[in-house]
């Protein structure tokens, strides 16, 4: 098991170092930079500021600066908004994202999972078929209809959340809502599938030949392995929810992290770009990493390296 | 129990556990119902500011703001944009319109009770010219003389600029020439002072990443003064204690929201979020005019839409010739545009520099013609567009934008013959584009600083860095270099109009339509005023009181009588 986790950890260093390096490659080869506006300051002037700012050193200098500032955990300077740096911003936006990220993941388990069980179990009856249709009306919903639907009845009409802003304790739950059920129609069908792949096998005809009654059969026996295919989900989902969504955040005027995600690529906003995409990087590698360690825990092929991911 | 009978209890249970959260929440009164009590504004802002320092800020929202917590040496009129009103200034005089003096007002304070001094502006004014700061806007400052020579580093030496402290509250600019609109420039944030102890405690003068703007280090000297700054949540602003005439400040404060979606913005104002909006989305503007007229307000904002055509373009050098310019620009139905496609006010432009309510009279001169178009187009050699190479429309990424590149597209291919094709590209790339003149014909927009024809027409000089066209007319150049040496106004106006037929003549870039300022407002706010540049004093701003009658600040309270 050390040897698995020690493997993975190499493996997720290299991950985030590649996808530093394709960011900061990327982010300056697109034409413009930070200080090309409309109205355009005379050559000098921008010269004298790329100076000043460090952009006219050659690029290998500025690469190897970066990571070394990175490693000591400052992100740099934010060029948009100037005299903030880029650990300040993650720093006030993540709670945010994390917040409504980890409301909507909670939604999203207790809505989806049950949901999924329920179908796969009366399989082929009404249920199923409500569960599936519903659940492939909520995947094909875009969250920008969805959201602006919800807060125009439960904030304009009905008045029992604000439209939007991040004003009060209940905020959360239109945005949460809108992501969560959106990620609840995906974990439905997967618990669904995994859960159908479970009931057909040996172990289960041979609990339910000894007896057991269906509930025991699917809670005790079917459940753990039937979710293996959502905890896989569950781990990339996760870091997709908190990481902010750019157009959660514009329906309801959230100040996430989707936002400066969006925003640093259009605006070049060098170091903004980077911090942001490594930020994301290491959630990913994280999370995917801790998905890893529960599905070994849960299924002993995944440790001896016999799943294919 | 049955277990359906459970269930359905169990709904019934969570049912009026739902309606009496509903009930209770729905009761909650609205922020703006809340902010009114307290002497309030709430404000939609468009985006977060990038910064709050006058001499590197660029945007409107930062505006909004900065003429919140700073003034300048006059001051903006509440619904009158052609008068000024006093500010840090309390009178001002000049010779031939080139060396202006200003008296100060010896009550002008900065938040920390130092009085506001004439060297504050000439160090702020020294600030924003030094080349390595990089303020996009110190072009504006160029009126003054000495200060492009400084600004491009061809001296370094600032006594060269034509700026000058008498003495403690006496200030002396010289300008290039005569300037009769100087002081009306002198609104715009990028003549504002600052407080140079608050600036050296944080950085160097020229240090642009500092913290001084941060709410507990700053130092202003406007009618309101900074308390909050929630990143991407608001900015709130409370009355000074310190401004000069602040017993006639008639609000407690003003709260900024950066609220970036159109859409949003206009439901966070039917949920009683805000009494202003920064705009209004243009499918909603006929709903409004329509059903909540009390509540829409519209005009005319100093903005034109044009395309630029690169008449130095490799791909397609007919560009170069007027005849093919003049064809394009004939064939474009721009009424049928306004009234079509953005549908929320705008104007079809006539000539390029919009109606700005003055003396200033723009040349009438664009029409629909498309017959005339088809002719122009034959004498270039080109009947009907053929052997007319394939045209490309560039615009940044933008619903808005392409739907009017669709529009043109569609009028020129069915007015001239001519194969259009469409580019859009990401912002950057696009300012990236037009900078290196690689595009054939581009959309893009120009927004007044000040009000003076000059700000539109001053930038298509030769050479000027904001005409990305190749187009270089002597006789233009001439026009605009007499009209900066003009004092008499009328004159002026006189000269400039030639220089605007010489440009529509030429039609180096093709104006499509001028653009309208939509939003909503409150009918508790009392005092606002539709204003062509979007500025509004905010001191001159109440809210009413549920059952209260409310006298708006008259603009004149409390301030010295001009000379």
């Amino acid at each position: 098991m050390i040897g698995f986790f020690v493997r993975r950890l190499i493996q997720a260093v290299v991950v985030i170092l590649a996808v530093f390096t394709v960011t900061f490659i990327m982010v300056r080869l697109a034409p413009g930079g930070p200080f090309s506006k409309e109205r355009t300051a005379p050559p000098e002037v921008v010269a004298a500021m790329e100076e000043y700012c460090g952009l006219s050193d050659p690029p290998v200098v500025q690469y190897f600066r970066s990571i070394g500032m990175m490693l000591r955990g400052d992100l740099g300077p934010s060029y948009i908004y100037e005299g903030r740096t880029v650990n300040e911003l993650i720093a006030t936006a993540f709670p945010l994202s994390l917040t409504v990220g980890f409301a909507a993941f909670v939604i999203a388990i207790l809505i989806g999972l049950p949901l999924g069980i329920l179908a796969a179990v009366r399989r082929n009856s009404l249920t199923d078929y409500l569960a599936m249709g519903g659940s492939m009306l909520g995947i094909c919903l875009p969250t920008f209809v969805l959201g602006p639907l919800l807060a125009l009845v439960f904030g304009v009409w009905l008045n029992w959340f604000n439209a939007s802003g991040w004003y009060d304790g209940s905020d959360w739950v239109l945005p949460a809502l809108t992501l969560g059920l959106f990620y609840a129609a995906y974990i439905a069908r997967l618990a669904r599938a995994g859960m159908l792949d479970v009931l057909s096998l040996d172990y289960i005809r041979t609990a339910r030949a000894k007896g057991l009654d269906e509930r025991s059969v699917i809670g005790k026996h079917a459940l753990k392995r039937a979710i293996l295919p959502v905890i896989s989900f569950l781990g990339p989902a996760f870091a997709g929810l908190i990481s902010g969504s750019i157009v959660i955040e514009r329906v309801f005027q959230i100040p996430g992290l989707g936002f400066h995600f969006v925003g640093a690529a259009q605006n070049r906003d060098y170091f903004l770009a980077q911090g942001t995409v490594v930020f994301y990087a290491v959630l990913i590698v994280a999370l995917n990493l801790l998905v890893d360690l529960v599905q070994a825990a849960l299924d002993p092929k995944t440790r001896e390296g016999k799943s294919d991911d | 129990m049955s277990p359906w009978l459970r269930r359905i209890l169990l709904f019934v249970l969570l049912g009026v556990l739902v309606i009496a959260f509903g009930n209770a929440r729905s009761k909650r009164a609205t922020r703006v119902a809340q902010a009114t009590e307290d002497g309030f504004l709430l404000v939609g802002n468009g985006t977060e500011p990038a910064t709050l320092d006058p001499q590197i800020a660029t945007g409107v929202p930062e505006h909004h703001i900065l003429s919140a917590i700073f003034e300048g040496l006059v001051g903006d009129h509440p619904s009158d944009d052609h008068q000024i009103l006093p500010g840090v200034a309390e009178r001002w005089e000049h010779v031939d319109a080139t060396t202006w003096t200003f008296y100060l007002n010896p009550e002008a304070r900065w938040t920390n009770g130092d009085s506001v001094q004439a060297s504050n502006f000439v160090y702020a004014y020294e600030r924003i010219l030094t080349p390595k700061f990089g303020a996009e806007y110190a072009k504006l400052l160029y009126q003054i003389d000495g200060a492009e020579a400084f600004n491009l580093g061809e001296t370094d030496d600032f006594s060269t600029v034509g700026v000058k402290a008498i003495d403690e509250r006496t200030l002396e600019i010289r300008l290039v020439g005569p300037a009769p609109y100087f002081p009306s420039m002198l609104k715009h944030y990028a003549f504002f002072p600052i407080h140079p102890p608050t600036i050296e405690k944080y950085g160097a003068m020229t240090d642009r990443f500092t913290a001084w703007t941060r709410v507990s280090n700053m130092v202003s000297n406007g009618p309101f003064t900074l308390t909050h700054w929630g990143f991407g949540h608001y900015i709130e602003a409370r009355r000074s204690e310190t401004y000069w005439n602040r017993a006639n400040v008639g609000l407690e404060g003003i709260r900024f929201f950066p609220i970036v979606s159109d859409t949003t913005e206009e439901r966070a104002f039917r949920d009683g979020q805000l009494h202003v909006t920064n705009t209004m989305p243009a499918d909603r503007v006929a709903y409004y005019r329509e059903n909540r007229p009390d509540e829409f307000r519209t005009g005319d904002g100093m903005v034109v839409y044009f395309y630029r055509c690169n008449t130095l373009s490799k791909e397609v050098p007919q560009l170069g010739d007027v005849r093919v310019r003049k064809a394009l620009a004939l064939a474009i139905d721009r009424q049928s545009i306004v009234d079509n496609v953005t549908k929320g006010g705008q104007r079809a432009a006539y000539g390029l520099v919009p109606p700005m309510g003055g003396d200033y009279v723009t040349p009438n001169v664009l029409r629909f013609d498309p017959e005339k178009a088809r002719a122009l187009l034959a004498e270039a050699g080109y009947p009907a567009g053929k052997g007319f190479p394939k045209l490309t429309i560039l615009f940044n990424t933008s619903e808005g934008h392409r739907l009017i590149a669709q529009a043109l597209q569609a009028m020129w291919s069915d007015h001239l013959g001519l194969e259009v094709e469409l580019l859009n590209q990401d912002w950057k790339v696009y300012l990236d584009s037009q900078e290196k003149g690689d595009f054939q014909v581009c959309r893009a927009g120009w927004s007044a600083d000040y009000i003076d024809p000059a700000t539109f027409l001053s930038m298509w000089m030769t050479g000027n860095g904001h005409n990305q066209t190749g187009w270089s007319s002597p006789e233009y150049d001439e026009l605009m270099n007499r009209s900066n040496r003009t004092a008499d106004p009328a004159l002026r106006n006189a000269i400039m109009n030639q220089a605007e037929t010489i440009f529509l003549d030429e039609v180096p870039a093709i104006p499509v339509y001028w653009y309208a300022i939509n939003r909503a407002v409150s009918p508790d706010v009392v005092g606002w005023h539709h204003k062509l540049l979007d500025s509004h004093p905010w001191q001159h701003l109440k809210v009413r009181k549920a059952g209260t009658q409310v006298e708006p600040v008259s603009a004149e309270e409390g301030a010295p009588v001009l000379p």
